[in-house]
């Protein structure tokens, strides 16, 4: 989701609608209540809903809820 | 045997039958002296020549007959010139060659006179060559001047005179000697024979040498003056000289009096010498402020055929997330909005120029009312970049079964549809180009606009839509970031003076200096951080199943944070300039700068990115045009 300033009017709208938040995440638990345990990038812990990734593989979740299974990519860095 | 006699005197005879015309004298004398015979030394024989062919004495008498019978021969072929042959006179010119007999030399009986005696005579050699060249020139050919006399040109000057003379040396002078003996030449091998047994009577020593000099005297002659040539000087070369434009004459003449025709206009001349009202008190002096004067062109006709259409109230509007120009006008007759309206054939294309700046709309729809004495409609046409999008273009699914780059899919989108990505449109702050891995790039049931914003967006790009051609520039949403700003290039410098209305609206929002892109199931994650920040302020994550490659999510991280932080919206309206005179047409995706008074930033300078822009003409006629473009400034960068 981007939320780049704009003048276009449905930009505008679409900015201000809540939803669409999509993370990638590292399941480390299902808890066999329909939700499971998973750490971010930065290492916290939240809980997600849904069970469909088993530990320790990378899940999507969009708005707080397991999509689909993602494989790890690599990771780099760079400076602008 | 010659054998002296005995007596005292001897007799001696020197035959001499041959012509010895310039001996002067030849003194032979025997002096006997005791048994001896001396004899005097031999006189010299002095040759004076006078001149070449002197008349012959009677001695050469048989040398004149042998060319008299030359000249029996030359009578002859003057006879032939009187009377020519019938037959041949018409094909002979008067002038033709002379008779082949004459040319020959060995015909005429110039040859070696014959010797009559051989023993006692000195010949006098070849004749001389210089005296047969004149007798087969007077034969020869008519000089060639009599024979064209049609190459003179009397109507204009010849050619060497229009060109300029070469530059002459001076060659070798004649001098006084080599005049003097010149003229003479001794014939080789010159030959003088005294007598076939002549034997000088010198029993003692025989064969005493004789000395015989022949020679010419050569006369004074009087050194002229050298007639040493100065240079002439380069003639001009001269011709006809330019004819003058007598159509461009003045006219000249007298004067027509206004004041003698208005008989009623008199000068008024006071007769007192008082004022003849109060003059006013000067006031201040008055601030001089420049005053721009528009004079705006708009032409609205129809691509098909140049209609030209009455349409008023112009608007016409675009911003940086749309992909094609929005028109709107009002149509006040029948006849115009039958030209427009859509039809079996398809919308109609109207093409809008205002100052110089083109654009071309399809015409969507229209809608207005008529009442007794209005006729009024309201007419909406977008640019022709809205074929590839819906409702107008078709939908595909697509997949990449091999790697492609980013650039080559989206051309691949727009192929056979007439339509131009132009990727590479700016030099720098340019998109990346990328590649994509198997199966990463794909889509259902996607119309092609679609595609192609779905690639540049998820590199942080945008598509601005070209004004009257079909196609886009796809460029990156902030082309330079925000501080890389002071030395960007500018696309359009406005100063204060030409800005009709400026607002501004302050927007508060979190400032970012890092940022993580990362695709979900292909390329790779990249943490992009801020120069010399550390990274301490980073944006929200973001995953995007589109970014397939290191680049292209290094970009996307850049307008991430170049995006962030406080800013201002500002709203500038300015005239409509032809494109020749600044700042032109503002368009969004440019980069632009206001100057108020000062130079910097506290005296009212500052740059920041066109989002928005639109035109509007009210009224019809010889409308006021603006446009009012919307920028944002970053503040916080």
């Amino acid at each position: 989701m981007s939320t780049e300033p704009s003048v276009n009017p449905w930009r505008k709208f679409t900015n201000m609608l809540p939803g669409n938040l999509r993370a990638v995440v590292t399941v480390t638990a299902n808890n066999g209540d329909g939700t499971s345990n998973a750490t971010t990038r930065d290492g916290t812990p939240i809980v997600v809903k849904g069970e469909g990734v088993a530990p320790p593989n990378q899940a999507l979740i969009v708005d707080g809820e397991i999509s689909v299974q993602v494989p790890a990519l690599p990771q780099s860095s760079a400076e602008v | 045997m010659y054998s002296l006699p005995t007596d005292s005197s001897a007799a001696f005879s020197l035959v001499n039958d041959t012509p010895l015309a310039a001996v002067n004298a030849v003194v032979l004398a025997f002096t006997p002296d005791g048994g001896s015979i001396y004899y005097q030394i031999p006189p010299g024989l002095t040759l004076r020549v006078g001149g070449r062919w002197t008349p012959g004495r009677e001695t050469d008498q048989h040398q004149a007959l042998a060319h008299q019978g030359a000249a029996v021969t030359d009578q002859g072929a003057m006879i032939s010139w009187d009377r020519p042959d019938d037959c041949a006179a018409p094909k002979r010119l008067p002038w033709g060659k002379a008779p082949h007999k004459d040319d020959e030399p060995a015909v005429l009986a110039w040859d070696r006179p014959p010797v009559k005696h051989t023993d006692n005579v000195i010949p006098w050699g070849d004749a001389p060559d210089k005296a047969a060249p004149p007798l087969a020139a007077a034969w020869d050919k008519p000089p060639a001047q009599d024979t064209e006399p049609v190459d003179l040109l009397y109507d204009k000057p010849p050619a060497r005179d229009l060109d300029k003379p070469g530059r002459w040396r001076s060659t070798t002078l004649p001098t006084p000697e080599l005049l003097a003996t010149s003229d003479y030449l001794i014939p080789d091998p010159l030959v003088i024979s005294l007598g076939g047994d002549y034997r000088l009577p010198d029993p003692g020593v025989p064969d005493q040498p004789v000395s015989i000099a022949l020679g010419q005297v050569a006369e004074a002659v009087a050194a002229e003056p050298l007639r040493i040539p100065a240079d002439r000087p380069y003639r001009l070369p001269w011709g006809q000289p330019h004819r003058n434009n007598d159509d461009y004459g003045l006219a000249w003449g007298w004067g027509h009096s206004k004041f003698r025709k208005d008989a009623r206009w008199r000068l008024q001349y006071p007769d007192t010498d008082d004022p003849i009202y109060k003059l006013p008190e000067p006031g201040d002096d008055p601030i001089e402020q420049d005053t721009i004067i528009m004079a705006n062109l708009i032409t609205v006709t129809r691509v098909s055929d140049g209609l030209p259409l009455a349409v008023h109230d112009i608007r016409i509007d675009l911003d940086i997330d749309s992909w094609a120009w929005k028109f709107q006008g009002t149509v006040i007759n029948q006849s115009t909005l039958a030209a427009i309206v859509p039809s079996w054939a398809g919308l109609v294309d109207v093409e809008v120029v205002i100052n110089g700046h083109a654009w071309v709309f399809m015409i969507e729809s229209y809608n207005g009312a008529t009442r007794h004495g209005d006729q009024r409609w309201t007419i909406q046409g977008v640019s022709r970049t809205q074929y590839m999008a819906g409702p107008y273009a078709n939908t595909s699914s697509y997949m990449n079964a091999a790697q492609v780059n980013a650039h080559q899919a989206a051309e691949a989108v727009l192929q056979y549809t007439g339509f131009l990505l132009d990727w590479n449109y700016l030099p720098g702050d340019t998109t990346p180009d990328w590649t994509y891995p198997v199966g990463s790039l794909s889509y259902q049931d996607r119309t092609p606009l679609e595609v192609l914003l779905a690639i540049a967006r998820s590199a942080g790009a945008v598509l601005i839509p070209h004004r009257d051609a079909d196609g886009w520039v796809l460029q990156p949403r902030l082309r330079a970031s925000p501080w890389d700003l002071d030395g960007a290039y500018m696309n359009a410098i406005v100063n204060h003076g030409i800005v009709t209305q400026l607002g501004e609206q302050y927007q508060p929002a979190p400032l970012f200096n890092a940022a993580y892109v990362s695709g979900t199931n292909y390329g790779q994650g990249v943490s992009v951080s801020r120069y010399f920040t550390g990274g301490d302020k980073p944006a929200p994550d973001l995953f995007d199943q589109g970014i397939v490659a290191h680049d292209q999510a290094k970009e996307r991280a850049r307008q991430i944070i170049a995006n962030s932080g406080a800013h201002s919206l500002v709203t500038l309206t300015c005239a409509l300039p032809p494109a020749s005179t600044a700042p032109g047409l503002i368009e969004p995706g440019d980069q632009l700068e206001y100057q108020a008074a000062g130079e910097t930033e506290s005296s009212g300078r500052w740059r920041g990115y066109v989002l928005g822009v639109s035109i509007s003409a009210p009224g019809s006629g010889a409308v006021s045009v603006n446009q009012t473009a919307r920028i944002i400034r970053y503040h916080e960068h």
